[in-house]
C-alpha cells in the first residue's frame, strides 16, 4: 500500500514538473521542448534544466522511427496512450525532430518498402547492426554521440542473448566501433536539418507518372486538398497505358514538410499506402505506391507539381521497333495546346509524325511511322515547347532479355503470416553501337510481354524447391505457397527453396526464343513487422 | 649421415607417436571416477513447456511422472552433487527452483531480481560440497527513462542460508559454467574459457577460443549452450573451424576429472548442435539433422544416421547403450548407440524448450 501511495506521489510529482514545461514553446535548435502534446512521455522522459525531455530531444527520427518507439513503449514500458494522442506524438517530433530530405533520401527504399540489397558503409556497422536489422533502421536516425552510446547498452540489457546470437564476433568490442561511426556520421545538429524550413505548400493539383512491375506504365493526376495541420484529401485520376482508368480517394498527413505518407483505395480495389517526398525545389513527389496488405506489389511514382505550362509526362510505349509505319502512340501530360499540330510534335530523327488523331488537354493520341534509317537509341519527346520527362528508345533488334529483381525474395505465408510475394519482370536491350550485349552503350527497351516458369536451382542431389515453393503468374508475379510444416516434404520441411524465375520471350520475327532468369528465394514468413526493418 | 639422421628421427618420433597415442588411448579407456559409471537405475528429466520436469523411466523408456514447476519454463537444470536434487532455472532465467527428487516437487525457489534489477542465471554449476551454487548472471536496471547493465558476474550462492556473493566479473558472452570433479576449478565459457580458481575465487587463466588452434586451424563458430558432462565427466561441444580455404569441424572437450582442455578435429563439416561423450569416452555423439557417431581416439565420423526431425541436444545412459535425443519438438527419440537406430520415441505434453536433459543413475 505503501508502495503505491509513493508511486502515486512519484507520477504526481514527474507530471507536476512535465507540466511547468508545458507552456514552452519549440527553441531554434529544434528540440523537444516539452510541449502539452508531450505530457505523457515527460512522465518518464523527464525535462533538464532547459526544459529539453530525456533522451527524446536528443534523436531525430522518420515518423516510422518515431511511431516505432512509441509502440514500443506502450509493448515495454507500459504506456498507455490512444491512437489519435499517439499519432499526435508522433506528428509532433517528427515534424520538430524530424530527418531532412537529404537525410531521407539515402534510405528511402526502406520507407518505401523496397526489398534491395543494401550497401553498407561501415564494416564495423555491419558486423554489429545489419545482422539483425536493415542498414536504413540505423541511417534513418540521428542521435548525439551520448545517445548513440546509450543505444549500445540498450541491446545489452533488452536482449542479453544477443551476445550468444552474435558469438562469433566480440559484440560489445564491435559495437563501440559502430557506436563512433555511428556518432561521426549520423549526428544530432547537422546543417541539412538546421536548414530544412520544414513547411511547405503542397495542396494543388499533381500530375502523376507511375510504373507498376509486371502490370505496366501509368499516367494521371491527384487534387491534393488541405485540411489543415499538414492534413490532406486526395482524389486521384490514373490511366494504365493498356487503357484501364482507376480512380481513388485518399487521405494523408505531411511531416516535416516534405514527408507524405497517404493512404487511397478505389471503391473496388485494395489499400494503397503512398509513401512520397517533396523534392527540396517543391516541384516534384517521388516514392512508391504500393498494397497495405502486400507491400511488395506497388508502383514507382512521381507527381510533378501542375503550373500553366504544358508538360510531357510520358508516352504509351518505351520503344519502337524501326521500321514501323502507321503506329499509333499516345502522349500523356497537361496544358497541351488545343491549337496544336503535329508539326510541333517531335520524336526525333527518323521519326514522321502523320496526325494526331485524338487531341486532349493532358492526351494526344499520335499516329507515326519510324523510318528504317532511324538510329537506334533513346530520346525525348517533344511537344511544342515541352520536353517529355521521359525517354523513347528506337531499335531495330531485341538482343537480350534480363529479369528484375536479378535476386528475389519471397515469403511463405497464408495461414499464420500473409504472403509475402516477389514480382518480376523481363526487360528488353539492344545492343547498341558496339554490337555487344551488357556494354554501357546498350539501350534499354523497357518491359517485355515474357512467359514465365519456375526451374530448380540445384543445391543438393535431391532438390525438388520447385515442387513446393510456389507458383508464378504470366505477369511475373510470384505467389509463395502457405507457411508451415509440410508432411509431404522431406522432414516436414517448410516449403522453403531456392529456384531460378525464368522469363521467356519470342520478339517478333525472331527465332529462337530469348530467355533470361533470376534467382528466387523463397523463406519463412516475416514474423515480427517493424515500421523500418 | 643426414639420411642416417633423418631416419632415426623419423622412428623416434614414430615410437613417440605410438606411446603417446597408446597413452592417449589408455587415458581415454580407464574408467574414470565419474557418477554414469555407478550401478543403478537410470532416470531422465526433461524440462518441457510449460512449466513441468517429465519424469523417464530409462529401463522402460516411458514418462513415469511430472514435476510442475512455480514459474513457466524450464531453460537450464543441474543436479545436485548428491544427486537429491534438481536445481531448475525457470521466468526467463530469474528464478532458480530447488525441486527434491524423491519427493518429485519444488521445495524452494530463489528470486533474483529485486527491484529496478532484473537478474537472469546464464549458466550454474554445484560445487561437490553440496553447498554452493555458481551463477552466472546478467542484470538489467530499469531505470525511469533508460535501460542499462551491469557487468556480468559469477555468483556464489550458498543453498543453505541463500547468501549471495559475487566471486568475479567476467566478460559479456559467458553461456555455460562446468565445475571440475573435485570443486577446485570452475570453469566460465563464452568467446574464451575462464578458469577460476574456487579457493581464491580468483580467475586464474584465459583461454581465448575464437583464435588459432593447436592444429593450425582458425575457431569460427562454437557455442556453449548444451553438453552434458553428468556420465563421462567430459564437457563437449562442437566447434567449426577454417584451416586455409578449408573448414573444418571437431570437439572441444573440457575434462572435468583431469581438469585438462583439448580440441579434437573431426574432419569436414558436419553440422551438429551438440555432442555428448560416451561413458567409455572413446566415442562421442551428436546431433542437429542427423544423429552422427564419432571415434575421439581415430578422430573421425563413423556413423551418422537420418533423422526425419531436427533435435537440438542428447544425453547418453550410464552404460553407453542408449542416447536420448531432444529439443524444439514435444518428445524425446531413443536411439542405439551401437546401430543408431531408432529404438522409440517418448511422447511428451509440451515442447521441449532448452532441451536440458539431465541423466541420473539412482541406486
Amino acid at each position: 500500500m505503501t508502495k503505491m501511495v509513493y508511486r502515486g506521489l512519484k507520477l504526481v510529482i514527474v507530471l507536476l514538473v512535465s507540466a511547468g514545461v508545458l507552456g514552452l514553446t519549440d527553441g531554434r535548435d529544434g528540440q523537444a521542448k516539452g510541449p502539452a502534446i508531450l505530457a505523457k512521455c515527460a512522465v518518464c522522459h523527464r525535462p533538464d534544466e532547459r526544459g529539453r525531455l530525456s533522451r527524446i530531444a536528443f534523436q531525430r527520427k522518420t515518423p516510422e522511427g518515431w511511431q516505432q518507439t512509441v509502440r514500443r513503449m506502450v509493448r515495454l514500458h507500459g504506456l498507455s496512450i490512444s491512437v489519435d494522442e499517439a499519432k499526435a506524438v508522433v506528428k509532433y517530433l517528427s515534424d520538430h525532430q524530424g530527418l531532412a530530405p537529404a537525410e531521407v533520401r539515402p534510405i528511402a527504399y526502406d520507407l518505401e518498402r523496397r526489398d534491395i540489397i543494401e550497401r553498407i558503409p561501415d564494416e564495423a556497422v555491419r558486423s554489429a547492426c545489419v545482422r539483425c536489422h536493415s542498414f536504413a533502421r540505423i541511417a534513418a536516425q540521428r542521435r548525439t554521440a551520448e545517445e548513440w552510446r546509450k543505444l549500445k547498452t540498450f541491446h545489452l540489457a533488452l536482449f542479453p542473448t544477443l551476445v550468444y546470437q552474435m558469438r562469433q564476433i566480440d559484440w560489445p568490442t564491435v559495437a563501440d566501433r559502430a557506436i563512433a561511426y555511428l556518432a561521426e556520421h549520423y549526428p544530432f545538429n547537422t546543417e541539412a536539418w538546421r536548414r530544412w524550413p520544414k513547411t511547405t505548400e503542397i495542396a494543388g493539383r499533381w500530375m502523376i507518372v507511375g510504373h507498376q512491375p509486371g502490370r505496366g506504365d501509368f499516367f494521371g493526376d491527384v487534387d491534393i486538398r488541405s485540411l489543415g495541420n499538414d492534413h490532406f484529401e486526395t482524389r486521384q485520376r490514373i490511366v494504365f497505358v493498356d487503357g484501364q482508368r482507376i480512380e481513388r480517394t485518399g487521405r494523408a498527413i505531411v511531416y516535416a514538410g516534405f514527408a507524405w505518407r497517404g493512404s487511397s483505395q478505389a471503391p473496388d480495389g485494395p489499400k494503397i499506402k503512398e509513401v512520397l517526398h517533396l523534392s527540396e525545389d517543391g516541384q516534384m513527389l517521388v516514392g512508391r505506391w504500393f498494397q497495405a496488405a502486400h507491400d511488395q506489389i506497388g508502383a514507382d511514382v512521381t507527381l510533378y507539381r501542375k503550373t500553366r505550362r504544358p508538360l510531357v509526362l510520358g508516352l504509351s510505349v518505351r520503344s519502337l521497333r524501326a521500321p514501323a509505319s502507321r503506329q499509333r502512340v499516345t502522349i500523356y501530360g497537361a496544358n497541351f495546346p488545343s491549337t496544336l499540330t503535329s508539326d510541333e510534335i517531335d520524336f526525333g530523327p527518323g521519326v514522321i509524325v502523320h496526325r494526331i488523331e485524338n487531341r486532349q488537354s493532358d492526351e494526344l493520341s499520335i499516329i507515326l511511322d519510324v523510318r528504317a534509317d532511324a538510329p537506334d537509341g533513346q530520346r525525348r519527346v517533344r511537344v511544342g515547347e515541352a520536353l517529355s520527362h521521359a525517354h523513347l528508345a528506337i531499335y531495330h533488334r531485341i538482343d537480350y532479355i534480363t529479369v528484375v529483381p536479378s535476386l528475389g525474395l519471397a515469403r511463405l505465408g497464408g495461414i499464420k503470416m500473409p504472403k509475402q510475394h516477389q514480382q518480376f519482370e523481363a526487360l528488353a536491350f539492344t545492343n547498341g553501337p558496339d554490337g555487344l550485349p551488357r556494354t554501357s552503350d546498350d539501350v534499354a527497351l523497357g518491359p517485355v510481354s515474357a512467359k514465365w516458369s519456375l526451374a530448380e536451382d540445384t543445391t543438393d542431389p535431391n532438390d525438388d524447391d520447385v515442387k513446393f515453393v510456389g507458383t508464378i503468374d504470366q505477369s511475373g508475379l510470384f505467389t509463395p505457397a502457405t507457411d508451415g510444416p509440410n508432411p509431404a516434404r522431406r522432414k516436414s520441411n517448410n516449403n522453403t527453396g531456392q529456384v531460378w524465375v525464368v522469363a521467356t520471350y519470342t520478339p517478333e520475327g525472331a527465332e529462337p526464343p530469348l530467355t533470361a532468369r533470376a534467382k528466387l528465394i523463397v523463406t519463412v514468413p516475416r514474423f515480427i513487422e517493424w515500421e523500418i526493418r | 649421415m643426414r639420411k642416417v639422421k633423418h631416419t632415426r628421427s623419423l622412428v623416434t618420433t614414430l615410437i613417440s607417436m605410438r606411446i603417446a597415442g597408446g597413452l592417449v588411448l589408455t587415458l581415454l579407456c580407464v574408467p574414470l571416477l565419474v557418477p554414469g559409471s555407478s550401478p543403478g537405475k537410470d532416470w531422465l528429466f526433461v524440462g518441457v513447456q510449460f512449466n513441468k520436469v517429465m519424469v523417464i523411466d530409462c529401463q522402460r523408456d516411458e514418462v513415469v511422472g511430472e514435476i510442475r514447476l512455480r514459474h513457466r519454463i524450464p531453460v537450464d537444470m543441474i543436479v545436485s552433487p548428491d544427486k537429491k536434487y534438481l536445481y531448475v532455472v525457470t521466468h526467463q532465467k530469474q528464478s532458480l527452483e530447488v525441486v527434491d527428487i524423491s519427493e518429485r516437487r519444488v521445495i524452494d525457489s530463489i528470486e533474483l531480481s529485486e527491484g529496478q534489477r532484473e537478474r537472469r542465471i546464464f549458466g550454474l554449476a554445484a560445487h561437490p560440497n553440496g553447498r554452493t551454487l555458481y551463477l552466472h548472471v546478467k542484470t538489467t536496471v530499469r531505470l525511469l527513462d533508460e535501460l542499462t547493465i551491469e557487468p556480468p558476474r559469477l555468483v556464489a550462492l550458498d543453498l543453505t542460508t541463500k547468501k549471495r556473493h559475487t566471486v568475479t566479473e567476467v566478460p559479456e558472452g559467458i553461456s555455460r559454467l562446468v565445475i571440475s570433479r573435485d570443486g577446485q576449478r570452475l570453469y566460465a565459457l563464452g568467446r574464451e574459457v575462464l578458469t577460476i580458481d574456487t579457493a581464491s575465487e580468483k580467475i586464474i587463466d584465459r583461454r581465448p577460443l575464437y583464435t588459432r588452434l593447436p592444429d593450425g586451424s582458425r575457431l569460427v563458430d562454437v557455442f556453449h549452450i548444451y553438453g552434458f558432462e553428468d556420465q563421462s565427466g567430459i564437457y563437449s561441444v562442437p566447434y567449426y573451424a577454417q584451416a586455409g580455404d578449408r573448414p573444418r569441424f571437431g570437439l572441444l572437450l573440457l575434462d572435468t576429472v583431469n581438469k585438462r582442455l583439448r580440441f579434437v578435429d573431426m574432419g569436414e563439416p558436419v553440422l551438429m548442435f551438440s555432442t555428448v561423450i560416451a561413458p567409455d569416452r572413446r566415442y562421442a555423439y551428436g546431433v542437429l539433422h542427423e544423429v552422427v557417431k564419432m571415434d575421439l581416439v581415430r578422430r573421425r565420423i563413423i556413423k551418422t544416421t537420418p533423422h526425419d526431425r531436427i533435435h537440438y541436444t542428447l544425453n547418453i545412459s550410464s552404460d553407453g547403450q542408449k542416447l536420448y535425443v531432444a529439443g524444439a519438438g514435444p518428445e524425446v527419440d531413443v536411439f542405439d548407440t551401437q546401430s543408431l537406430q531408432l529404438l522409440t520415441s517418448i511422447p511428451l505434453p509440451g515442447d521441449v524448450a532448452d532441451a536440458y536433459l539431465r541423466l541420473i543413475t539412482l541406486p
